[in-house]
């Protein structure tokens, strides 16, 4: 790598040079039984160049060849920018070695001891699980003095239930991702597992086409998703923001705050420098109902006049783009249980099918409804399918009923509590 | 490379392994795109890598990796082996092919390695420009393109041999049109194996995404409910690719006693005008190929024959545990990857109605028109269109928007009525499954007429 960024000084051209490496175990356990032990390393390399005003950009995976990068990426130098490349920042940031001592076995005894929990009260089901360990580094340097790493590990545990009556076919997906083996409760995903199975027993259809209806912290990401890509500094650089014109104005309900976080210890994405080496801020993406901030990579926000705010961030060796790191959204102050027991008849939304797959930024939504819960008065009466679900998430955002005072990580990424909005339209096969 | 062969080969026979099968790959992709009036992308990137699958008496080890020398391969057989030795339990076993040694070159007739990277600059910056000054309600516009050449070794301890070249393009255009608050966008994705000609001449395809754009912000949002659907081409395509295909890819079943009971080779699933095919050898699609990437010759399939489920998908290890003929269709994304059971060009063969004959005695329904995408569980699954038409009285009305439609397997291709003569394929098309995506694959379908689909709105 520093012979790579010598050549470049050697021609006067600026530039970055971003790595990755990476580790990773996974055991399969598939119809109950173990079926397969995967193991993976990865590592490359992408070079990006400033060739007078151009960006230029050339990558390789399992090869390095400086010259031939060097060549490719001059020879791509066309996107004209007036970024400035950041300068002299130095921060390693070391993963938690906890996940070190974890072995193979270890793994596989975890995923055993699921499966037969799940077994010994569910004979009838299926478990698929699968469990990994990732362990990955990147490295950023830049001929400006820029040279700064992180390394990360994290093991996820995805369990998938399938359960078959007749032609009634019922999947339970349920993941954890943790920094920290001992951070691992698996007691809580299993008793998510059997409460979905135990709430399904009866297939019942709500008793009007308008109710209020819940998000689980899992479903949420339906009502983020055009938020995310609205506030996005690629969006607005294309004037196909619904927010552009909305910022320091209400425009979500007061009780919604959303908050992109890196300096968050539990989130997977914590770090204090972006795949840039710009150093990383909070960001008030909605401040109780009022639109706060878009995020940025170097190029976009100068396209744009913007100060950047440390969220470049790349998808395996691509070029930087605007990302997001660990999103919080600050709970109510009731539990969802009494959320839930507060209506005559509500419906609880878990998991579905074709979310993203529409005009993510007019905020409109119909989705399949593929696991969700009606509860009348507090009790579970049955699971609904066969329907969908139908809204604007920028209308339901803006009129919230209520959030519970309980939150859950999802993914490692979002910290989220229930979501309840008034009413949203349900249509089911007749 | 030979030297690498030769390690593995020796490996295996020392440690008189059952199975194992070695993949290379290396592959060059150029990537290019604009946003609104910026050129946002131009990059070319260059991989290798390879894994090594073992097969253990219970179970597979398996190993992925960058470096690629006869030294690092040893270590990496080393590590497959003894993790294909960690699994106990049932025995597992495998169908097997015979030996093959063969080359695959499947040719461009534009070979895009060839094109100078500012021509394809300029080709996607007219598309760009076409779309960018239709009208003044054109916000702005996205052309997402990238060729990507790759060359795959397979070799395997039964005698497999093969290597496999082909050069595919993915291309996108989108058109993004604004009025006050209202934001609506139209895309045309489209791609090939043959060659840089696949993405040139789209002209009209370009001002049609534009001008549905703009149509589409005076479109009402459709309103939700149970209706009489006529699909057209695209949509009929990823609508049998969701509603039947995966339920074919026989991973899903060969381990579930129940699910086996319900998808029964003989079982009626539709109407007697109802056939669907799986086609790997079907010439020129992005889901074609000669071998699969367990290095088994591909071969058509028949998943519903005369609305009977007729056939199913297979891998090595699920043709085995079921008792049926293996298919050729396990696939991987890419090196890092174990294959696993994929569809490649699935369609709906073509019936004997016109489109004018399918619509003509629909009172009130709808016409909906491309495809956003789809998605399943198996039981029941989505597809969303690009735009809707209302249907009155056998006439094609008013447009409406957020089109999204859903299903029962169980149910909806029983309620299939009426299968167009109009067979078309979509190439624009990627699956996901297991964390694998995007595969190329293809479908291919008629209109086809379906009664009482659940359409979501407000």
């Amino acid at each position: 790598m520093e012979e790579l960024i010598k050549k470049l000084r050697l021609e006067s051209i600026e530039g970055d040079i971003f790595s990755r490496r990476g580790t990773s175990t996974v055991v399969t356990f598939e119809a109950n039984k173990l079926k397969s032990i995967e193991s993976s390393e990865s590592s490359g390399i992408g070079l990006r160049v400033l060739v007078g005003n151009k960006i230029g950009y050339a990558s390789q995976y399992g090869i390095y060849e400086p010259d031939w990068l060097l060549e490719k990426a001059k020879a791509t130098a066309n996107i004209e920018t007036n970024m400035q490349l950041p300068s002299d920042i130095c921060i390693k940031e070391d993963y938690d070695d906890a996940l070190d001592s974890v072995s193979i076995e270890d793994l596989t005894k975890l995923g055993k001891d699921i499966i037969d929990k799940i077994l010994s009260s569910y004979p009838d089901v299926i478990c698929n699980v699968e469990i990994g360990k990732d362990k990955g580094e990147s490295l950023i340097v830049n001929t400006k003095g820029i040279d700064c790493s992180r390394s990360r590990a994290s093991l996820t545990v995805a369990v998938h239930v399938n359960r078959i009556k007749g032609t009634d076919m019922l999947d339970v997906y349920e993941e954890t991702v943790v920094k920290r083996f001992d951070n691992l409760d698996t007691d809580i995903l299993i008793s998510k597992i059997f409460y979905a199975l135990e709430s399904s027993k009866n297939i019942v259809k709500p008793s009007k086409s308008k109710l209020p209806v819940v998000f689980t912290p899992k479903a949420v990401y339906v009502l983020l998703l055009p938020l995310m890509s609205a506030l996005s500094g690629k969006i607005l650089l294309m004037g196909a923001s619904p927010l552009q014109d909305k910022v320091g104005k209400k425009f979500f309900d007061e009780k919604f705050t959303l908050i992109d976080d890196p300096t968050n210890p539990e989130g997977l994405s914590m770090t204090s420098f972006d795949d840039e080496g710009t150093l990383t801020k909070v960001l008030p993406l909605v401040d109780s109902g009022i639109v706060g901030e878009f995020y940025f990579d170097l190029h976009t926000a100068s396209l744009l006049g913007r100060e950047p705010n440390g969220h470049g961030f790349r998808g395996g060796l691509g070029q930087p783009s605007p990302g997001l790191t660990n999103l919080i959204i600050n709970p109510g102050d009731t539990g969802i249980r009494d959320i839930i027991s507060s209506f005559d008849e509500v419906l609880v939304v878990d998991q579905m099918m074709g979310v993203g797959q529409g005009n993510i930024l007019s905020g409109e939504f119909s989705v399949n409804i593929h696991l969700g819960f009606l509860y009348r008065k507090g009790e579970v009466l049955g699971r609904v399918k066969d329907s969908m679900l139908a809204g604007n998430a920028y209308n339901a955002l803006g009129n919230i009923a209520g959030l519970s005072s309980e939150r859950e990580w999802i993914g490692g990424s979002l910290y989220s509590p229930y979501i309840c909005i008034p009413e949203l339209t349900v249509v089911s096969k007749e | 490379m030979e030297e690498i062969k030769e390690v593995f080969l020796r490996l295996s026979k020392e440690k008189g392994i059952r199975y194992g099968e070695l993949r290379l790959e290396e592959s060059e992709v150029t990537s290019i795109s604009f946003r609104g009036k910026e050129l946002e992308e131009l990059s070319v990137s260059k991989s290798k890598g390879g894994n090594i699958r073992i097969l253990g008496r219970h179970g597979w080890g398996f190993v992925s990796f960058n470096e690629v020398n006869p030294k690092s391969i040893k270590d990496y057989f080393e590590q497959a082996y003894s993790a294909s030795n960690l699994i106990l339990g049932e025995d597992l076993d495998i169908e097997h092919s015979g030996p093959v040694v063969d080359r695959v070159i499947i040719p461009m007739k534009k070979d895009f390695r060839e094109v100078p990277l500012e021509e394809k600059k300029r080709l996607l910056g007219e598309y760009n420009n076409i779309m960018l000054t239709f009208s003044p309600k054109i916000q702005s516009t996205q052309v997402r393109y990238n060729d990507r050449f790759t060359r795959k070794y397979f070799i395997n301890t039964e005698g497999v041999d093969v290597v496999q070249e082909r050069g595919d393009i993915a291309g996108v255009l989108v058109a993004i049109a604004k009025e006050g608050d209202l934001v609506e966008q139209y895309h045309y994705s489209t791609g090939g194996i043959g060659g840089f000609q696949v993405i040139e001449g789209l002209y009209n395809e370009a001002l049609h995404t534009a001008e549905m754009a703009v149509k589409l912000l005076s479109a009402p949002v459709v309103k939700g409910g149970e209706y009489t659907v006529v699909l057209d081409p695209r949509l009929a395509g990823v609508f049998i690719h969701e509603a039947f295909g995966h339920l074919s890819e026989a991973d899903h079943v060969y381990e579930n006693e129940k699910l086996k009971e319900l998808m029964v080779i003989g079982k009626r699933f539709g109407p007697d005008f109802l056939n669907v095919v799986d086609d790997p050898t079907y010439p020129d699609l992005r889901g074609s190929y000669r071998y699969d990437d367990e290095g088994v010759l591909a071969r058509k399939t028949y998943l519903i024959k005369d609305g009977i489920l007729a056939g199913r998908l297979h891998s090595r290890e699920t043709a085995r545990k079921m008792g049926e003929q293996i298919t050729g269709n396990a696939r991987a994304i890419n090196y890092r990857f174990q294959p696993i059971v994929r569809m490649s060009n699935t369609y709906i063969e073509p019936g004997s109605y016109s489109f004018e004959e399918l619509i003509s005695d629909i009172k009130y329904g709808i016409y909906a028109v491309g495809a956003y995408g789809g998605q399943t569980s198996m039981e029941m699954f989505t597809f969303s269109a690009q735009e809707g038409y209302i249907i009155e009285n056998g006439k094609i009305g008013d447009m409406v928007r957020d089109v999204v439609l859903t299903g029962n397997v169980f149910v909806t291709l029983q309620n299939v009525e009426g299968i167009g003569n109009d067979l078309k394929f979509s190439q624009g098309g990627g699956c996901g499954k297991g964390g694998q995506s995007p595969l190329p694959v293809s479908t291919g379908s008629p209109h086809i007429r379906i009664r009482n689909v659940v359409v979501g709105g407000r």
